[in-house]
C-alpha cells in the first residue's frame, strides 16, 4: 500500500521581476507502508521545496500528493495543521525542541495537544524512550543533554502519535558522528521494528545508507534511484559512486566523515 | 553608505521594537512641554492670570517627576535595547568596526531618535496646548482666558532637557556593552536558558510578607494609620518582588505536578513558558505592579475624597443654610425666614426642606456614668434640649430612626458620626440646666447624625419625652428659648451667589449661629480636587503607557526565541487558532498580571482608606480600577495583534525564501 504518492509535482518561484525559477519539476514519488527512504542531491537540487511540499507547509504550483489517501491541498488552514498533527512526524536539522518544556514533555507534545488522557500518554512513551535509549534522561531539560539525544527526542516526539510518515530534514547534520551514527541506528530499528515508514532528505551518504532506497534528484528533476541489498558498507560505496556521477556541490554542510 | 544612513536604516530595522518606547518618549515630551508652556506662560509668570498661582506648585512637583522618571524610563529602555543588540554589535565588530564607530554609530541613532522624539513631542504640544489652557482656564474658574502662547523658555528648556537625557543615557550605556569580547557578543542571543528555580523558603516569606502586609492595611484605623503605614508599604514591596521571582514559581511547578490538569492541550506550553516569562520579566512585573499600585491607589484617593467630601459635607452640614436664634421666635436675631425665602424666590431657587425646630437651651450638662466614675461635662455653648416629637419629624427627612422615651429618660444626639464610639454615654446619668431649671434624666440612648444646623448651642441636641418638655418649657423664659432654622434647596452645589447674598442679609454679630459656607466649601474643594485630578491625570497616563512600553518592549525582546519555536510548532502541527491562543496567553500574562497584582494592592490600600475615613469607598474607586483594566487591555489588544503579525510575517517572508 502507498503511503504517499506525488504525481508531477511541480514548484515554480515567480519573482517580482518576472524573473522565476523553477525549483521542482515534475516529480513522481511513491513511498511503501514501512519504507525507509532517502532523498539526496547536491546544494539546491530541490530537496527542501520537495519536503516542504510532502510537509504540507508549502504548496505546490502544479502536481497532487497524497498521503495516506488524502490530498492535503484540498484541505482548509486548519484542517492542514491537524492533518500534520496526526499523520506526519517531523524531525528537523536543529532538533526545533521547545526550551521551555522537559525532554519528557517535548515527546508527548503532540498527544497533549490531541488532548490524550495523561494516562493513555504515559502508556505510549515509556516503550518508545526505552527503544531510542532516552528513557534515563526524560525529566531533563533541552540544554542539559548532548545534541544525539536531543534528536533521538525529536524522533520520539516524531512518532509518538504514530504517524503515517515520518519525514525528517538532514537529521545528522548538526550531529557528530558517534551521535550520527547511534540517531541512524535507532531511526532503521524504529523501522524495522515498529514497521514505520520512513522519508529522509541528507546531504550525507553515511546517513543516507542505513535507507532502503535512495533517490537522487538534480536540478529540480528525478534523476536516479537506487536500492539497498543486504550490506550496509556496500550500500554506501553505491551511493558515493551515484553521487560522484551526480556531481554538484556537496560540501555546503560539511561532512561529519568522510 | 555613510554613517548617518546605517544609523538611520538600524533604527528603521528595528523600528516595531523601537515604536513603544518611542511613543512614550514623545508622550512624556508632550507633557513636560505642555506643563513647561504654562509655568512659563507669559501671563502665569507676570502674575496677570492670578488664579494660576494655585497650580504652579503642584505643576512644577510634577514637572521634576517626569524628569526622573523619564531618567529611568530611558536609561532602563536603552539598556534593554543595548542588550538585544549585541549580535548585531559582535558582527560590526567582526567586521571591523572599531569600538569608538560602533560608539558613534549608537549616538547618531540616539541622536536621531531623541531629535524625532522631542520635535513630534513639542509639535504635538504646540497642537495641544490651547486645549490644555482651555480646560485649566475652566478648572480655575479663571476670569481672563489664558490665551495661546510658544513661551521660547518652554521650548528651550524641553528640548535642551530630554537631549541631553538621552545623550547622557546613550553615553551610559554605551560604556558598558564597549568591554565584552566578540565571540560572546556573537553568541549572546543563543545562550540557553536554564530552568527557573526558586526556594521553598522564598515562597512562603512572600505569602508571609504580603499576607502582613494585606493584614496589617486591613486592620489601620485613624490612629494607627501612621504607625503602620511604612511596614505595609515595606512588606507590600517585598512580598511582590517575591511574588514575581518566587511565588509564581512555586505556584507553576505546584500546577506542574499534576498531571491531569497539566497535559492538557495548549495548556502546557502556556504554563511552561509562564514559568520562563515569570523569571525573565520578574523585574519588569514588579516595577509595573508597583507602579500600577501607586497610581491606583493615588488616583483612587483623590478620586474617592472628591466624592467621599460631598457626603462627608451634607453629613456635616445638613442644611444649605441653617442657624439659630435665642428668644421668641418673632424677634429674629440672625435672619427672618421670610428674607431668606424671598432670596431664594428672587434667584429661581426651589426650596425642597425647610426646617424649623423649637427647643430650649441645656447648659452646664454633666454626664455622670452608671459606674461612678468622673462626669464629663459638656462644654461650650451647652445643647439644645427638644421634644421627642420635635426631632423625629427633623430626623425623619434625613431618614433617621425616629427616638421613643419615656419620661424620666433622654436622648443625646451627637453632630457627628465620628464621635460616636468616643461619646457613648447611653446609661449615665445627666445633670443640666434645661430652659433654666434643674434636670435630671438618664441617658436611654446615644445616636449621631445632625439634624439641624451644628451651630452654637445645636451642636448637640437632648431629647425628651413630650411630657419632659412640657413640663421643663411651660415657664421658661424667652431668653431660655431656641429656634433652629434650615433651608435646602434644589441645585445648591451651583449655588454660591445666592449662599452669598443670604449670609450679607443676616445680622454679622450672630455670624457664630450661622451654617452658610456649605456652596463654598464644596465648590472649594470640588476645584481643587479637580485640578488635583487634571494636572496628576497627565502623569498618571503617562506612568502607565511608560508601563505598557515597558511590558512591550520586553514581549518583542524575545521576539526572536519565539519566533523559532512558533515556527517548528507549526510544522508539527500546530493549528493557527491554538498559536493564537498560546500567544494571547503569553502576552496577556504579562500585561494582565501585573495589573490583576497591581488592583489586588490597590484594593487593600482602599480597604484601609474606607476605614479611616469611616465609609467605604470601594464603589466610588472601582472606576478608576475599571478604567485601569480597560487601557490595559487596549494596550494588551495592540501589543497582541502586532506581535502576532511579527511571528507571522516572518514565518511567509522565511517560507517565501525557502
Amino acid at each position: 500500500m502507498a503511503i504517499l504518492r506525488t504525481e508531477g509535482l511541480s514548484k515554480i518561484y515567480g519573482s517580482k521581476g518576472n524573473v522565476t525559477y523553477t525549483a521542482l519539476e515534475h516529480i513522481d514519488l511513491q513511498v511503501e507502508a514501512g519504507e525507509f527512504v532517502g532523498i539526496m542531491g547536491p546544494s539546491g537540487s530541490g530537496k527542501t521545496t520537495l519536503l516542504n511540499l510532502l510537509a504540507t507547509i508549502d504548496k505546490p504550483t502544479s502536481g497532487t500528493i497524497e498521503i495516506g489517501g488524502t490530498n492535503p491541498a484540498r484541505l482548509g488552514e486548519r484542517e492542514i495543521a491537524l492533518f500534520r498533527r496526526r499523520q506526519l512526524g517531523f524531525v528537523f536539522q536543529d532538533f526545533n525542541l521547545l526550551d521551555t518544556l522537559s525532554i519528557q514533555e517535548n515527546i508527548i507534545l503532540p498527544l497533549v495537544l490531541e488532548g490524550t488522557a495523561p494516562k493513555e500518554i504515559e502508556r505510549k512513551l515509556r516503550p518508545i524512550a526505552e527503544m531510542l535509549g532516552i528513557a534515563g534522561i526524560l525529566s531533563k531539560r533541552v540544554y542539559e543533554v548532548s545534541g544525539g539525544q536531543k534528536q533521538r527526542a525529536a524522533i520520539a516526539r516524531a512518532i509518538i502519535h504514530q504517524p503515517s510518515l515520518l519525514l525528517a530534514d538532514e537529521l545528522t547534520g548538526n550531529l557528530d558522528s558517534k551521535s550520527a551514527k547511534d540517531v541512524m541506528e535507532a531511526l532503521a530499528d524504529l523501522n524495522g521494528r515498529l514497521g514505520a515508514t520512513v522519508l529522509m532528505v541528507t546531504h550525507d551518504p553515511f546517513s543516507a545508507s542505513y535507507c532502503k532506497r535512495v533517490l537522487f534528484i538534480k536540478d529540480g528533476r528525478m534523476y536516479s534511484e537506487i536500492r539497498r541489498g543486504a550490506n550496509r558498507q556496500t550500500f554506501f560505496q553505491h551511493i558515493l559512486d551515484a553521487l560522484s556521477v551526480l556531481g554538484g556541490n556537496f560540501d555546503d554542510v560539511p561532512f561529519a566523515r568522510a | 553608505m555613510t554613517f548617518r544612513s546605517l544609523a538611520l536604516s538600524n533604527i528603521r530595522g528595528n523600528r516595531r521594537a523601537y515604536a513603544a518606547f518611542f511613543l512614550s518618549s514623545v508622550f512624556s515630551v508632550l507633557v513636560f512641554y505642555l506643563y513647561a508652556a504654562f509655568l512659563y506662560h507669559p501671563g502665569v509668570t507676570s502674575g496677570y492670570i492670578y488664579a494660576a498661582g494655585q497650580v504652579r506648585q503642584g505643576m512644577r512637583i510634577c514637572e521634576i517627576l517626569i524628569a526622573i522618571f523619564s531618567f529611568f524610563f530611558v536609561l532602563y529602555s536603552h539598556s534593554a535595547f543595548m542588550k538585544t543588540r549585541k549580535k548585531e554589535f559582535g558582527l560590526f565588530s567582526l567586521f571591523g568596526m572599531t569600538r569608538g564607530q560602533i560608539r558613534k554609530m549608537v549616538l547618531y541613532e540616539s541622536a536621531f531618535l531623541a531629535l524625532l522624539a522631542i520635535a513630534a513631542g513639542i509639535g504635538l504640544g504646540l497642537l495641544f496646548s490651547k486645549l490644555f489652557f482651555m480646560a485649566l482656564a475652566v478648572l480655575l474658574d479663571s476670569e481672563t482666558p489664558i490665551p495661546f502662547a510658544v513661551p521660547g523658555k518652554a521650548v528651550a528648556l524641553t528640548g535642551a532637557g530630554f537631549f541631553a537625557l538621552f545623550m547622557a543615557i546613550s553615553l551610559l550605556t554605551m560604556r558598558r556593552t564597549g568591554r565584552t569580547e566578540i565571540v560572546d557578543l556573537l553568541k549572546d542571543a543563543h545562550k540557553p536558558k536554564p530552568e527557573p528555580k526558586h526556594s521553598r523558603w522564598l515562597a512562603i516569606l512572600c505569602v508571609l510578607c504580603l499576607g502582613g502586609g494585606y493584614g496589617l492595611a486591613a486592620g489601620m484605623s485613624v490612629y494607627t494609620f501612621l504607625m503602620f503605614m511604612l511596614p505595609v508599604v515595606g512588606l507590600t514591596v517585598i512580598g511582590t518582588y517575591f511574588l514575581f521571582t518566587q511565588g509564581s514559581l512555586a505556584a507553576i511547578r505546584f500546577l506542574q505536578r499534576r498531571k491531569s490538569l497539566y497535559y492538557r492541550r495548549t495548556r502546557m506550553l502556556i504554563v511552561s513558558q509562564m514559568a520562563f516569562k515569570m523569571k525573565d520579566n520578574a523585574r519588569v512585573l514588579f516595577s509595573v505592579s508597583i507602579l500600577g499600585a501607586v497610581l491606583l491607589t493615588a488616583s483612587g484617593t483623590v478620586y474617592s475624597f472628591q466624592k467621599v467630601q460631598r457626603d462627608q459635607l451634607l453629613e456635616h452640614m445638613p442644611y444649605t443654610v441653617g442657624y439659630i436664634e435665642h428668644g421668641d421666635s418673632s424677634a429674629h436675631e440672625v435672619a427672618d425666614p421670610d428674607v431668606i425665602r424671598r432670596i431664594l424666590k428672587e434667584d429661581g431657587k426651589e426650596l425642597t426642606r425647610e426646617l424649623e425646630l423649637s427647643g430650649l437651651l441645656a447648659s452646664r450638662v454633666a454626664f455622670r456614668p452608671d459606674d461612678g466614675g468622673k462626669a464629663r461635662q459638656l462644654d461650650g455653648d451647652g445643647a439644645m434640649a427638644v421634644p421627642a416629637s420635635g426631632y423625629n419629624a427633623a430626623a425623619s427627612r434625613f431618614g433617621q430612626p425616629p427616638v421613643a422615651l419615656t419620661e424620666g429618660s433622654a436622648a443625646v444626639i451627637l453632630p457627628y458620626r465620628e464621635m460616636l464610639p468616643y461619646l457613648d454615654y447611653t446609661g449615665s446619668k445627666m445633670e443640666a440646666d434645661v430652659g433654666g431649671r434643674k434636670a435630671d434624666l438618664s441617658i436611654a440612648d446615644v445616636r449621631a447624625g445632625s439634624v439641624v444646623s451644628p451651630v452654637s448651642s445645636a451642636e448637640y441636641l437632648i431629647v425628651l419625652s413630650d411630657a419632659d418638655y412640657a413640663k421643663l418649657s411651660a415657664d421658661a423664659a424667652p431668653s431660655q428659648r431656641l429656634t433652629a432654622y434650615g433651608f435646602e434647596w434644589k441645585d445648591w452645589e451651583n449655588s454660591l451667589a445666592t449662599a452669598e447674598k443670604i449670609e450679607k442679609a443676616m445680622s454679622p454679630a450672630a455670624k457664630e449661629q450661622a451654617q452658610t459656607k456649605r456652596v463654598a466649601y464644596y465648590s472649594e474643594t470640588k476645584q481643587s480636587m479637580a485640578l488635583t485630578f487634571f494636572i496628576g491625570l497627565f502623569i498618571t497616563l503617562l506612568f502607565f503607557v511608560a508601563s505598557g512600553s515597558m511590558l512591550y518592549f520586553k514581549l518583542f525582546t524575545e521576539l526572536q526565541d519565539d519566533r523559532a519555536q512558533f515556527r517548528a510548532l507549526v510544522k508539527i502541527g500546530m493549528t493557527a487558532a491554538e498559536i493564537r491562543r498560546v500567544v494571547m496567553a503569553q502576552v496577556g500574562i504579562l500585561f494582565f498580571v501585573p495589573c490583576a497584582v497591581g488592583i489586588a494592592h490597590a484594593l487593600f490600600a482602599m480597604y484601609a482608606l474606607s476605614n479611616i475615613l469611616g465609609q467605604s469607598v470601594f464603589a466610588v474607586s472601582s472606576h478608576v480600577f475599571v478604567a485601569y483594566v480597560l487601557l490595559q487591555a487596549i494596550y494588551f489588544g495592540i501589543s497582541c495583534s502586532s506581535y502576532l503579525r511579527s511571528i507571522a510575517g516572518n514565518d511567509s517572508a522565511a517560507a517565501a525564501a525557502a
